[in-house]
C-alpha cells in the first residue's frame, strides 16, 4: 500500500515536472525569439537611419556604413525595386521567393548557419528633405542574425529547468515519502494491534492516540467487535469440545469399568450375563450421547448454511402425531396427555421434522419428571402474530439455581436432571438450537415440588 | 481401610465402589454430589478419597481447596477427563495426591490408591514387615519366617490396618471406622472376635507377642517381649 501510494505520487510528481519544464522552455523560447526579433527590428531601424536619398534624380541611394554599430555575425542587404543590390554586409543573395507582405519575419539558411531573417519592404526613411525623400525608390531591407545564438540561449535554460525540477522533484517525493509515512502510521498502529490478536489474547489494544486514528474509529470498532463475536463463538465451540471429550471419556470409563468388573468376578454364567446387560446398557447411553452431540453439531452447521423457512407445519396434527407415537410410554407410566389448540389447525413455519422433534422432546420430558399417573398439558395457540406451545407438566420441578441453565449443552448442575436420571444432557440444547434455526424462542418457568412450564414461540405459517 | 468416592456418574461410582470392596476389602462410601462429599469428607474418617471433578453443587477442586483448609489431609486420587497438563500441575497444587484419567483401569486405580494409603502411612513400597512377620499388601499374602499365613478376609483387613498404624495405639472405634462401610451396622466385638483370631495364627506358640491390647484404649502392633 504504502509502495502503491508513493509509486502513484512519484509518477503523477514527474509528469508535473516534465509539463512544467516544457512550458518554461517554451515560454523561454517564444520569449528570446521575440528579444532576438525586436533587436532584429532594431537593428534595421539603424540602417534605415543612415540610409542618404538621393540629392538629385538620377543620383544613386548612398548607406553610410561607416555609421553602423551592428553585430559582427548579423547580416543584410538593402535592395531597390529591381532587385539590384544597393548595400550588403557579405555577398549573399536572397535565393528564396519572399513574402509580398510589408514586413515579415522568417527563417532562411545561408551556408552552415539559420538566420533569423526581416525582410521589410518599402523601407520607410525619414529626412528632412521632402524632395529627396520623393525621389526615393522603394527600397527592400533584408536584416538577418544567426538562430544559433538562440539554440544555445534555449539549451541552457532547459538544462537549469530540468535541473531544478529535479531538485524539486526530489525533494518533493522525500517529503511525500515522510508525510505519506506519518498520514499510515495510525493504520500501521492498527495493523500491528490487530496482529496481537490470537487465541490467548482476544482484545483489540486502544491506540495510543485515538485522535491522530480518527478516521480509523469505524475500523478499528468493528474489528473489536468482530473479534468479540469471534472469541465468543471460539469460546463456545471449545467449551462444547472440552465437554463433549469428558462426556465421551466418561461413557468410556463406565463401559470400562462395567466389563472390567465383570472380569474380575467369580466366573459364572448368571454373573456374566448381567455384567454383559450392564455393559449393554452403557453402551446405549454412549450411543444416546454421540447422536445427541451429532444431530447438534448438523443443527448447528445448518443454521448457518442453507435456511428453508419456507415450510410449514401444522401444529396440531403434528402433536396428534407425538401422541399416537408416545402412547406406550404414557400407558406405561399411567399418564394422560391432553392436547387444548385453540383452533382446529394452526400453522407454525417450521419444518415438520424440527415440530415433531420439538414436541417429543418437550412431552418425553414432562413424562420423564412426572410422577406415575400424573397428566401433562400441551397448549397450541397463536398469540400476538406468533404460534405459542406450551407444555405443562406437574413433575418435580427445576431448582431456581438450575433454571437459567437448563438450555446449556451437558448441564448438570442440578442434581435431578444430571446423570442419575439418564440422558446425555443434550435434549433441552438440542431443542434450543432447534427453535433458534426457526427464528424462534423458548423458555421455561418452574416451581420445586410443583412442576414446570416450556413455552416454545415460533413464527407463524 | 475405608475410602470415598465422590462421583456423580451413578454407575461409574458404583463400579467403583463394587471393585474396591471385592477386590480390596475396602469399606467404601459413595457420594453422588460435592456437597454430599464435602460432608462425608469432614466428617468422617478416610483413609483414602476417589475425587471426580466435574460434580454437581460443588466442584471437585472446590471440595479438595475447601478440606485442605480444615486440615483433612486424607490423601487423594482425582479422576479427571481432562489430561492438559496445566490441570494436572494446579490439581497437585491444590492438594491432590495422585490422578488418573477417564477412561481409566480398575486395576490402575486399586494399586494408585493402594500407594497412596501405603505412602500416607510411612510405606514405600507394598511390603509391611513387623518383626519376621511380613505382609504384601499387592498380593494380600502373610507369612511369618517365610510360612505362608491363611487368614479369613476380615483378620487380614484388620491385621493390614494395625501393621499400616503400627508402634500406634488403635482403638475399637477407629478399627471399626476404617474397616466398615458407614452404611454396615457397628457390632463392637466383632473386633476382639478378629484380634483373638488374628493372635492366634500370626502369634502361635512362638510367645513373642505382636499385638498387644492397651487397656481402656485400644490396640497396638509392636514387637517386642510380653509384657
Amino acid at each position: 500500500m504504502r509502495w502503491r501510494l508513493m509509486g502513484g505520487v512519484a509518477v503523477v510528481q514527474i509528469l508535473a515536472a516534465l509539463l512544467a519544464i516544457a512550458l518554461v522552455v517554451r515560454f523561454e523560447e517564444k520569449r528570446s525569439l521575440a528579444m532576438l526579433e525586436s533587436s532584429i527590428v532594431e537593428h534595421a531601424a539603424m540602417i534605415t537611419s543612415v540610409i542618404e536619398a538621393p540629392d538629385s534624380p538620377g543620383e544613386r541611394v548612398v548607406l553610410h556604413s561607416e555609421l553602423l554599430r551592428l553585430p559582427k555575425k548579423d547580416i543584410f542587404l538593402l535592395a531597390n525595386p529591381s532587385g539590384k543590390v544597393i548595400a550588403a554586409s557579405g555577398d549573399w543573395q536572397p535565393t528564396e521567393p519572399l513574402s509580398q507582405q510589408p514586413r515579415s519575419f522568417t527563417t532562411i539558411r545561408i551556408g552552415e548557419h539559420r538566420y533569423r531573417m526581416l525582410v521589410e519592404r518599402d523601407v520607410q526613411m525619414f529626412d528632412d528633405n521632402a524632395a529627396a525623400m520623393a525621389r526615393l525608390p522603394k527600397l527592400t531591407l533584408f536584416y538577418g542574425a544567426r538562430v544559433s545564438v538562440l539554440e544555445e540561449h534555449e539549451r541552457h535554460v532547459t538544462w537549469i529547468a530540468i535541473c531544478i525540477g529535479a531538485a524539486i522533484l526530489l525533494v518533493s517525493l522525500g517529503a511525500t515519502a515522510w508525510m505519506v509515512g506519518i498520514g499510515l502510521r495510525p493504520l500501521m498502529d492498527l495493523a500491528h494491534r490487530a496482529s496481537l490478536i490470537d487465541e490467548s489474547n482476544w482484545v483489540l489494544q486502544q491506540g495510543e492516540s485515538s485522535q491522530e486514528a480518527e478516521e480509523l474509529t469505524p475500523l478499528s470498532t468493528a474489528l473489536s467487535r468482530l473479534v468479540d463475536r469471534l472469541h465468543k463463538a471460539f469460546v463456545r465451540e471449545r467449551q462444547f469440545s472440552a465437554d463433549a471429550a469428558h462426556e465421551m471419556k466418561t461413557a468410556i470409563a463406565i463401559v470400562k469399568s462395567t466389563l472390567q468388573l465383570t472380569l474380575e468376578r467369580p466366573e459364572g454364567a448368571v454373573e456374566y450375563r448381567k455384567g454383559i446387560e450392564r455393559a449393554l446398557e452403557d453402551t446405549e447411553r454412549m450411543q444416546e450421547l454421540a447422536y445427541g452431540m451429532l444431530q447438534l453439531a448438523k443443527i448447528e452447521g445448518l443454521a448457518r448454511a442453507e435456511q428453508s423457512r419456507d415450510s410449514v407445519s401444522d401444529a396440531v396434527d403434528a402433536a396428534r402425531d407425538v401422541e399416537q407415537e408416545l402412547s406406550p410410554l404414557l400407558a406405561s407410566r399411567k399418564m394422560t396427555l391432553r392436547i387444548h389448540a385453540s383452533q382446529p389447525h394452526l400453522l407454525a413455519r417450521i419444518s415438520i421434522e424440527d415440530l415433531h422433534t420439538i414436541l417429543k422432546n418437550l412431552i418425553e420430558n414432562a413424562i420423564h419428571y412426572s410422577e406415575e399417573g400424573a397428566c401433562v398439558e400441551v397448549k397450541l395457540d397463536s398469540r400476538d402474530g406468533a404460534f405459542l406451545l406450551t407444555v405443562i407438566d406437574t413433575g418435580c420441578g427445576i431448582s431456581s439455581d438450575a433454571l437459567p441453565h437448563v438450555f446449556e449443552r451437558f448441564y448438570r448442575g442440578d442434581e435431578s436432571r444430571s446423570r442419575g436420571s439418564g440422558g446425555a444432557g443434550l435434549g433441552l440444547a438440542i431443542l434450543q438450537a432447534i427453535v433458534q434455526r426457526a427464528g424462534g424462542t423458548v423458555s421455561t418457568e418452574s416451581t420445586v415440588g410443583k412442576g414446570s412450564t416450556f413455552m416454545v414461540r415460533l413464527p407463524l405459517g | 481401610m475405608r475410602v470415598a468416592v465422590i462421583e456423580d456418574e451413578q454407575r461409574l461410582a458404583e463400579n467403583v465402589a463394587a471393585s474396591l470392596r471385592e477386590t480390596e476389602g475396602f469399606a467404601v462410601d459413595v457420594a453422588r454430589d460435592g456437597e454430599e462429599g464435602l460432608y462425608l469428607v469432614t466428617n468422617n474418617s478416610y483413609d483414602a478419597l476417589v475425587l471426580d471433578l466435574m460434580l454437581p453443587r460443588l466442584s471437585g477442586i472446590e471440595i479438595l481447596t475447601r478440606m485442605r483448609k480444615k486440615g483433612v489431609r486424607t490423601p487423594v486420587l482425582v479422576l479427571s477427563a481432562k489430561d492438559e497438563l496445566d490441570s494436572v500441575l494446579s490439581l497437585l497444587d491444590m492438594g491432590a495426591d495422585d490422578y488418573i484419567t477417564k477412561p481409566f483401569d480398575l486395576r490402575e486405580l486399586r494399586a494408585r490408591l493402594r500407594a497412596l494409603i501405603r505412602r500416607s502411612h510411612g510405606h514405600a513400597d507394598s511390603k509391611l514387615t513387623i518383626g519376621d512377620l511380613e505382609m504384601d499388601t499387592a498380593q494380600a499374602t502373610v507369612r511369618r519366617s517365610g510360612e505362608m499365613i491363611a487368614l479369613m478376609p476380615m483378620e487380614y483387613k484388620t491385621l493390614e490396618y494395625l501393621m499400616h498404624r503400627q508402634g500406634q495405639v488403635v482403638s475399637k472405634t477407629e478399627l471399626l471406622e476404617h474397616l466398615y462401610d458407614f452404611n454396615w451396622e457397628k457390632i463392637s466385638n466383632v473386633i476382639e472376635v478378629y484380634i483373638a483370631g488374628l493372635r492366634k495364627k500370626i502369634e502361635g506358640e512362638s510367645g513373642r507377642k505382636l499385638i498387644h491390647t492397651v487397656r481402656g484404649h485400644g490396640y497396638m502392633l509392636r514387637d517386642g517381649v510380653p509384657d
